[in-house]
């Protein structure tokens, strides 16, 4: 516990926001369920197709798009921030004392920007096969973790990977220095998604239980941690969630 | 040749040994028996060389009918750098070399209980060719007329008549601020993973290859000597294949000694995520896997390792006795940026000069208006797609054109420069990022008056190859050769 406890003197407050924010989001996840998603999401079915075809201002009105919406985030904001100690600590210490909750500020905020275009065809994703239902719902998740199996083991991921570990230089002053860390966050962002999405898509289809969920956020943390990463750890348990989902369907 | 003594091996001086020394001679008959194993064999010269780092479309001896082994991923590319793992992963790294070579010694009858790995102390003030290659290097026959394999099929230098100027006369152009050893002035070992201070091992970090900030030794003389050499001492992905690189590393390695000699303060880490925690694998002579963490390399005389220096003594004559009350913490506190410049910084043939802007307010919240404990000039992320020539840096110089020495503050190797510039880098592309401790700089800078407290100005100037040299003509440089920002950390 001492040594807990100077490890954490030792964080800056913009990485300890981190741990929080994660412990917050995991908290939220934990009490909140999904029961009245679902429900709405029933409720919506017939509708789903028709409402998104009309634009998204008709679509937010959709309890099951806003239920999924509301989930999608919390997860994210559950799972990514341990993975965003590296950067974040980047933008912290090359930015002048006060600016930097300025500037972690700005660069979380170009990461969720970024992740937010994904994040929604994810989502969209989600409710469709959902409203759609039968086969096709009962599929999704299986299908989803064998591309996810797929993923982790391309050459392209591993690359997006490595651009999870980039640094930038950053401006020191002015509205270009919150322009870079949008800049950063945003392409952190992209590369983040990239290499996790597919993953986090596959737990999702498969009902987004949280114990999956802090199961994926373990395994991506340790490999985000590991800079020799070993990709077919990671693939054999996508792969044997796509057994278990395929069981179950 | 000393001979071994309760089985510890005696490393030499390259500079101390007579001309066709057995110890050069059996290095010679060693790397031949090596070069002659083919790559999938942990005894041969290329996949000792690969350990390092290896690029299949970049392998100079690549054959057709190569085939890679399947234990590639395991055991290559894996030389750690801009680490406190530097020192210690490259000090296992040898000692296994030194195996293979004592192997194939004893395979032809030699005196492989004795032989050890000479060092080139390119630094010895007392040897006025210390900065040239020995002739035994360069010849192209053994006395007895074999093959020389120390220096056949060999590249080195920048181009063709860099390598034939230096085969001839042994000059590749290494100078005075190649060598300097100001890294054995730095008495913390490790500093934060978060970067800005400077170390003599490195930044306290995971299992690294590449992409962090690099430690002083690994800096100079250990870069500057790499990029001075250059042909394969040039690259990551080549180094190993020439003879010289292990002479190079020996005397990286020995300057490790050399540092914890020079006084109490001078400790390695005693982190246990340093001394236990990331074992790093290689083969040794007989086929076996060894694993060995940091913790294991700090004593030379011990089994795994059996040999020590004939000398290593301290250059500048030993440091002040420090009582228990001012031994310097383990890690560096975190330093606070005070300062930096606005815009990228293109380097070229010439002089470049970037105006770092010193914050005010940063800087008497750093300090509480008290003079800087230390003073840290960071280079950060250096990109460029091609090798470049080492540049010296200078601060506050009154003619950019032509900085005074007193004015020095460091040099930036550029060894690894287009490799950590690639995007498949295991950082992603980040470049280089370097860390100069210049306290002491800006502590003489004030005494002259050449300080201003509102701003720095830092000058780049690129070191010229022989070539340039002689014919006056325009250094060539990668034409994308940038540093993204230089900034000024105050701790």
């Amino acid at each position: 516990m001492r040594a807990l406890a100077r490890g954490l003197r030792r964080i800056e407050p913009p990485l300890l926001a981190l741990p929080a924010l994660s412990l917050a989001a995991w908290m939220l996840l934990a009490l909140g369920g999904r029961g009245e998603g679902t429900f709405a999401a029933c409720l919506a079915a017939a509708g789903a197709v028709a409402r998104l075809a009309f634009g998204l201002r008709t679509a937010v009105a959709t309890d099951a798009l806003a239920s999924e919406a509301l989930h999608w985030a919390v997860m994210t904001a559950a799972m990514m921030p341990p993975l965003l100690v590296e950067p974040v600590r980047h933008v912290a210490v090359r930015s002048f004392r006060r600016r930097r909750l300025r500037a972690v500020a700005a660069f979380l905020a170009g990461y969720a920007t970024a992740w937010a275009c994904p994040a929604a065809l994810g989502m969209a994703a989600v409710v469709l096969l959902q409203a759609a239902g039968g086969q096709a719902a009962a599929l999704a998740a299986p299908v989803a973790f064998v591309a996810a199996v797929a993923w982790q083991l391309a050459p392209r991921r591993a690359l997006m990977l490595r651009r999870c570990h980039r640094t930038v230089p950053l401006p020191p002053f002015g509205w270009r220095a919150d322009a870079a860390c949008l800049r950063f966050g945003a392409s952190q962002g992209l590369a983040c998604a990239a290499a996790c999405g597919p993953a986090m898509l596959a737990v999702m289809l498969a009902g987004g239980h949280l114990v999956a969920a802090a199961a994926l956020g373990l395994l991506l943390f340790l490999e985000r941690g590991a800079l020799t990463p070993r990709p077919e750890l990671l693939a054999g348990a996508l792969a044997l969630a796509a057994a278990v989902t395929l069981a179950a369907a | 040749m000393k001979p071994a003594v309760n089985g510890v091996r005696v490393r030499e001086s390259l500079w101390t040994l007579p001309a066709w020394d057995p110890t050069l001679l059996w290095y010679a008959k060693g790397v031949a028996g090596m070069r002659n194993r083919l790559i999938a064999d942990p005894r041969s010269w290329r996949w000792q060389a690969a350990i390092h780092d290896y690029d299949p479309d970049a392998d100079p001896f690549a054959e057709p009918g190569d085939v890679l082994p399947d234990e590639a991923g395991r055991f290559w590319s894996k030389c750690q750098h801009g680490s406190w793992f530097f020192l210690p992963w490259h000090r296992g790294y040898l000692a296994m070399f030194e195996q293979m070579v004592r192997a194939e010694i004893a395979d032809q009858d030699g005196p492989a209980d004795d032989w050890a790995l000479p060092y080139w102390n390119y630094s010895d003030p007392a040897e006025p060719n210390a900065r040239l290659v020995r002739e035994e290097f360069r010849v192209s026959d053994l006395p007895t007329g074999e093959p020389n394999m120390l220096a056949r099929n060999i590249d080195r230098g920048e181009d063709e008549q860099e390598a034939e100027h230096g085969a001839a006369t042994g000059d590749f152009g290494l100078d005075g601020f190649d060598v300097r050893l100001d890294c054995l002035q730095t008495e913390a070992f490790q500093t934060p993973t978060w970067g800005g201070a400077s170390g003599f091992g490195g930044p306290r970090t995971g299992f690294m290859h590449g992409g962090g900030t690099i430690g002083d030794l690994e800096r100079t003389p250990h870069g500057s000597v790499h990029v001075a050499v250059n042909g394969f001492m040039g690259a990551f992905n080549t180094a190993g294949l020439d003879p010289l690189f292990w002479c190079h590393h020996c005397n990286v390695d020995r300057l490790w000694e050399v540092w914890r000699g020079r006084g109490q303060q001078f400790q390695d880490p005693t982190d246990a995520r340093w001394t236990t925690q990331v074992p790093f694998e290689l083969y040794d002579a007989s086929g076996q896997v060894v694993s060995f963490t940091a913790g294991q390399m700090t004593d030379t005389t011990a089994a795994l390792l059996g040999y020590r220096y004939d000398d290593v003594s301290d250059p500048f004559g030993g440091a002040a006795d420090v009582g228990e009350a001012d031994m310097p913490p383990a890690e560096p506190p975190p330093v606070n940026l005070v300062g930096a410049s606005d815009a990228p910084v293109r380097l070229g043939a010439g002089a470049s000069t970037a105006a770092v802007t010193i914050d005010r307010l940063s800087a008497d919240e750093a300090v509480g208006g008290a003079e800087p404990g230390h003073v840290y000039l960071n280079i950060e992320n250096i990109q460029a797609d091609r090798r470049a020539t080492s540049y010296r840096v200078f601060v506050n110089a009154p003619d950019p054109d032509d900085p005074p020495e007193e004015n020095f503050a460091g040099i930036l190797p550029m060894f690894g420069v287009a490799e950590a510039t690639q995007s498949d880098d295991p950082h992603g592309g980040s470049g280089l990022t370097y860390a100069l401790d210049i306290t002491g700089l800006v502590a003489r800078l004030k005494e002259r008056g050449q300080w201003r407290d509102g701003e720095l100005r830092v000058t780049f100037l690129p070191k010229k190859r022989r070539a340039a040299v002689e014919s006056d003509a325009v250094v060539t440089t990668p034409p994308d050769l940038k540093i993204g920002r230089v900034s000024l950390y105050y701790g």
